[in-house]
C-alpha cells in the first residue's frame, strides 16, 4: 500500500476519534503488517542463507555450525567430487526457506489492502513532535545507528590501518598503501573488471527478460499467469548456496560449466538471482500507469508495439531503471553463489570470492586491512548506486527495492 | 464523413452479457448518444465501435467497409477517454501531434511544418492555442478535457467517440464544454458517438439517443421521440418523471382502454407502433407529471382521484405527490395553487398523453411486425423487465 492512500485511512480513523497509540495500534500497524510480516521472513531467509559471515569467522567453531556454512565445506572443497552431503544439507535450506517464504505470501495475499483512494493528496503526512520527545528519539536512535554502522565504520578505518598496536582503539599510523591491493595484484584487479561485466550482462539479461515478464503479468491475459507471477518472484527465497550447490550437481564437466571456467554460471546465477528486484519495479510502474493511456495511443493510430516504445517504456522507464540498477549492485555484491562457484576456477572469481582470498591469503597482499579495501570499494559502489537510485525515484524506492 | 452500422452485436464477459441484440445505423455527421445507467452496456459499445473490444457475433460497418475485425490503430477514430488520457511525459502539442506524426496519407507522412499547423488549428478549434508548450500536469481538468478533445480531432478521424467526456468537471465548465462539444461537431461534420449516463446532458446535444438497459438499446430515437414515444418503461422511467398505473387491457381500438385494480378504467394511446395488445394483457399507464390538469378540457378526459401526500414548491411549479389506490402519483401545477396534504384532489389526463406500455421491455418488442428487435433471435432469451 503506497503512502498517499495511508493518509486517508489514518485521517478518517482521526476524525473518528482515534489519536496518537491509539490510532497507530488500529489503524497504521495492521495496515502496515503484510510490509513488516514479509520483512521479517525475508530478513529470516536472508540470515539462514548467509554465507559471508560465517566464513570470515570460520575459526570460530560456532560458525561453522551454520547450515550455510556446512553445505560450502562440503561442496566447495574438492571440485568435481561433491560430498552427498552438501547438496542434502543445501535441501534442508532450501525447505525452510520455501516453508517461510509460501507462507508468508498466503498470508500476505489474504491481507493486501489495495486501496481505491485517489488524488489529491501528494504532500506527505508528517507529525511534529515536542522538544523533548525529540531528544529522547535521538537519544535512542544516534546509538541504536551507530551501532548498526560500526562493521562499517571499521572497515573503513582497517583499510587505511598502518600500524596497529592491540591496546589502542585507533591505529597508531595511517596509510594508503593498503589500497596497493586494487591495482597491484593481477587477481584483484582481474576479479574487479570481470565483477562489473558479470554484473553488467546479468543486468541486461534481467532488463530484458524482467520488463517482458511484467508485462504479460500487469497487462496481458495469458494461462499460467499466477504460476509465472509465482516464478518471478521465488528467487528472492531461493537460498543462493543452493541455487550455486544446483549448478554444481547438475552442471558440473558439462559444456556449460567446464572445470575452472565457472563464469557463465556465475552470470546466470546473479541473473536467477536479483531478477525479482527489476520485475518488481517494472510491475510497480505498469501497474500505476492506467491501461488506458496505452488504448489512446492505439486509438491514435499506433500499434501495440509503437505503443509499448512510445508510450508504456517512457512511463515505465524510469522504475525499470531503478530496479535494474538495484539487480546490478545486489549482483556486484553477491557473495554465496560467486564464493561456492568462483572456488573452482578462481581466474573467472569475482570480487566477493577474493576479498574472501585475501583476507585468508598470507602473502604481501594478504590480510584484513587489504580485504577491508575491497569492502570499501563494494560499500562505496553501493553506496552510489542506492544513492542515484532514490534520487530518480524519489519516495517510490522503499516499494521498489523491497527488502 | 461515415455511417456506421451495427448489426446484431453481442458481447459478453464470462458469464455476464454486457450488450445483445445492438442493431443500429449512426447517420454520417449525426451525434448520437448512449445513454443509460452504469453497467447498462454503453462504453462496452463504445469500445466496441474503437475496437478495444471483439464482439462475440455481430458485424460493425464503416460505411460499407467492415471493421469488426480490424484493430483499433487501423479504424482511424479518435476517442476522448474519460480520464482524457493524456501522456503525463509529452507536452500539450506533443500530445496533438503524435497521431499525425503516425499518420501517412497515400503512403506519405505528414511533413513537420504540416505537423505544426494542424497542431496550431486543432488547438485552436479547441481554444487552447496559446498553450501547446504546457505539459499536461499544468493544466486543469476543463484545459486538459480540451486537449484530449484537440488530440481526438488533430488525425481528422471518419468518427468520433467521447466516453462520458464532461463527468469530471463541474456544473458550468460541463455546460460550457457541451456547447463547445456541439459547435466543433457541427462544424467538422463528424460522426459522433456520446456516451452518457446523464439524460439532460443526453437530450440537450444529440441528435438521437439510444437508451440502454441490462445490454440492450431500449429505443433509439430523437430526443422529442424518446420523451413523447417511450417504447418500454424502462426508457419512460428514466428519461424525465412518470406516473405509472398498473392494469389489464379492456379494449382496443382507436384509443387503448384499461381496466386498474380497483375498477376504474382509463384510456390512452400506444406509442409503439403495430404493438398487438391483446384484452387481458397486463400493462402500465405512464403519464407524465405536466400532463394531469386540475380541470377538464375534454370529454374524453381521465379522471383521476387521489389522496394528497406531499407538495414541493418549486417556482416555476408545483410538485403535488399523491397516491391513488395505493400507487404513488406525481403532478406538476401551478405554483399558485393552495393545496396541502391530505386533500382530495381531482385530476384530468387527456387520452393522448397517457401511454400504455406493454411490459415485458425489450422483449415485448418482438412482438411488433418489421421491429428489428422481431427479426433478431437472441441464442439465450435475457430476462428483461
Amino acid at each position: 500500500m503506497d503512502d498517499h492512500s495511508f493518509h486517508g485511512l489514518e485521517e478518517q480513523a482521526e476524525n473518528l476519534g482515534a489519536t496518537g497509540t491509539g490510532l497507530f495500534r488500529s489503524v497504521t500497524f495492521p495496515l502496515a503488517m503484510p510490509g513488516v510480516q514479509a520483512g521479517a521472513i525475508l530478513t529470516f531467509i536472508l540470515s539462514i542463507e548467509d554465507l559471508g559471515t560465517p566464513i570470515v569467522f570460520q575459526d570460530h567453531q560456532s560458525a561453522t555450525k551454520t547450515l550455510a556454512y556446512q553445505v560450502f565445506v562440503n561442496v566447495a572443497t574438492q571440485a568435481g567430487a561433491i560430498d552427498p552431503k552438501g547438496p542434502a544439507i543445501g535441501l534442508m535450506l532450501l525447505v525452510f526457506a520455501l516453508v517461510g517464504f509460501l507462507a508468508i505470501r498466503k498470508y500476505s495475499a489474504l491481507r493486501s489492502y489495495e486501496s481505491g483512494t485517489k488524488g489529491g493528496q501528494w504532500n506527505p503526512r508528517v507529525r511534529r513532535i515536542s522538544n523533548k520527545a525529540t531528544l529522547l528519539l535521538y537519544a535512542i536512535l544516534i546509538p541504536t545507528l551507530f551501532f548498526a554502522l560500526i562493521p562499517q565504520i571499521s572497515v573503513i578505518i582497517l583499510s587505511f590501518a598502518g600500524i596497529w598496536s592491540s591496546e589502542n582503539i585507533l591505529p597508531d599510523t595511517w596509510t594508503l598503501s593498503n589500497y596497493d591491493v586494487l591495482w597491484a595484484y593481477p587477481n584483484v584487479t582481474q576479479s574487479i573488471r570481470l565483477t562489473l561485466i558479470y554484473g553488467a550482462i546479468a543486468t541486461v539479461i534481467i532488463v530484458l527478460l524482467g520488463a517482458s515478464a511484467a508485462y504479460l503479468i500487469a497487462r496481458r491475459d495469458i494461462p499460467g499467469k499466477t504460476a509465472l507471477d509465482m516464478l518471478v518472484t521465488s528467487p528472492i527465497a531461493l537460498p543462493g548456496i543452493v541455487i550455486a550447490t544446483g549448478y554444481f550437481t547438475l552442471f558440473y564437466n558439462t559444456p556449460l560449466f567446464l572445470p575452472g571456467h565457472p563464469a557463465f554460471l556465475i552470470i546466470m546465477s546473479y541473473t536467477v538471482r536479483k531478477f525479482p528486484f527489476t520485475v518488481r519495479a517494472a510491475y510497480a510502474g505498469l501497474v500505476s500507469t492506467p491501461v488506458i493511456l496505452e488504448e489512446a495511443s492505439q486509438n491514435m493510430g499506433a500499434s501495440k508495439n509503437k505503443t509499448f516504445y512510445k508510450i508504456t517504456l517512457p512511463l515505465i522507464g524510469v522504475s525499470v531503471l531503478a530496479g535494474s540498477l538495484l539487480s546490478y549492485v545486489y549482483s556486484v555484491s553477491e557473495v554465496s553463489t560467486s564464493l561456492l562457484l568462483g572456488s573452482v576456477g578462481n581466474e573467472e572469481a569475482p570480487m566477493t570470492y577474493w576479498t574472501y582470498e585475501v583476507l585468508n591469503s598470507t602473502g604481501i597482499y594478504g590480510g584484513p586491512n587489504n580485504a577491508a579495501c575491497l569492502g570499501v570499494l563494494m560499500m562505496a559502489l553501493q553506496m552510489a548506486v542506492i544513492t542515484v537510485t532514490n534520487r530518480i525515484l524519489g519516495t517510490r524506492s522503499s516499494a521498489i527495492t523491497g527488502i | 464523413m461515415v455511417e456506421i452500422r451495427l448489426e446484431n452485436l453481442r458481447k459478453t464477459f464470462g458469464e455476464v452479457v454486457a450488450t445483445d441484440e445492438v442493431n443500429m445505423v449512426l447517420k454520417e455527421g449525426e451525434l448520437s448518444t448512449l445513454l443509460g445507467p452504469s453497467g447498462c452496456g454503453k462504453t462496452t459499445l463504445l469500445r466496441l465501435i474503437a475496437g478495444f473490444y471483439e464482439p462475440d457475433r455481430g458485424t460493425i460497418y464503416f460505411d460499407d467497409r467492415d471493421v469488426t475485425g480490424v484493430p483499433p490503430h487501423k479504424r482511424n477514430t479518435g476517442m476522448c477517454f474519460q480520464n482524457y488520457a493524456l501522456w503525463p511525459h509529452m507536452s500539450v502539442s506533443d500530445n496533438v501531434a503524435y497521431g499525425l506524426k503516425l499518420k501517412r496519407v497515400k503512403g506519405m507522412k505528414y511533413t513537420k511544418t504540416a505537423i505544426e499547423r494542424r497542431v496550431r488549428n486543432a488547438l485552436e478549434l479547441v481554444r487552447m492555442g496559446d498553450l501547446g508548450g504546457r505539459h499536461i500536469h499544468q493544466l486543469s481538468g476543463g484545459q486538459q478535457q480540451r486537449v484530449a478533445l484537440a488530440r481526438a480531432l488533430a488525425i481528422e478521424p471518419d468518427v468520433l467517440l467521447l466516453d462520458e467526456p464532461l463527468s469530471n468537471l463541474d456544473a458550468k465548465l460541463r455546460i460550457e464544454m457541451r456547447e463547445e462539444i456541439i459547435r466543433i461537431q457541427k462544424e467538422m461534420d463528424i460522426t459522433t458517438v456520446y456516451v452518457t449516463h446523464d439524460q439532460h446532458e443526453a437530450l440537450s446535444i444529440s441528435d438521437r439517443v439510444a437508451v440502454m438497459d441490462l445490454g440492450y438499446v431500449q429505443q433509439f430515437d430523437a430526443p422529442r421521440e424518446i420523451y413523447s414515444d417511450p417504447q418500454t418503461i424502462f426508457v419512460a422511467d428514466f428519461i424525465g418523471q412518470c406516473t405509472f398505473l398498473d392494469g389489464v387491457v379492456h379494449s382496443t381500438g382507436e384509443s387503448i382502454t384499461v381496466k386498474l385494480p380497483d375498477g376504474q378504467t382509463i384510456s390512452g394511446r400506444t406509442t409503439i407502433d403495430g404493438y398487438p395488445y391483446q384484452e387481458g394483457e397486463p400493462v402500465k399507464c405512464a403519464i407524465r407529471p405536466e400532463d394531469l390538469n386540475l380541470e377538464r378540457r375534454d370529454s374524453s378526459d381521465n379522471e383521476i382521484t387521489g389522496t394528497v401526500t406531499r407538495t414541493i414548491y418549486v417556482g416555476s411549479g408545483l410538485e403535488v405527490y399523491f397516491e391513488v389506490g395505493g400507487i404513488a402519483a406525481q403532478s406538476l401545477l401551478d405554483p399558485e395553487l393552495k393545496i396541502k396534504q391530505g386533500d382530495t384532489i381531482n385530476l384530468f389526463a387527456p387520452e393522448s398523453e397517457v401511454m400504455v406500455l406493454p411490459i415485458g421491455g425489450v422483449e415485448a418488442l418482438r412482438k411488433v411486425p418489421g421491429h428489428p428487435m422481431a427479426t433478431s433471435k437472441p441464442p439465450s432469451m435475457a430476462s428483461n423487465v
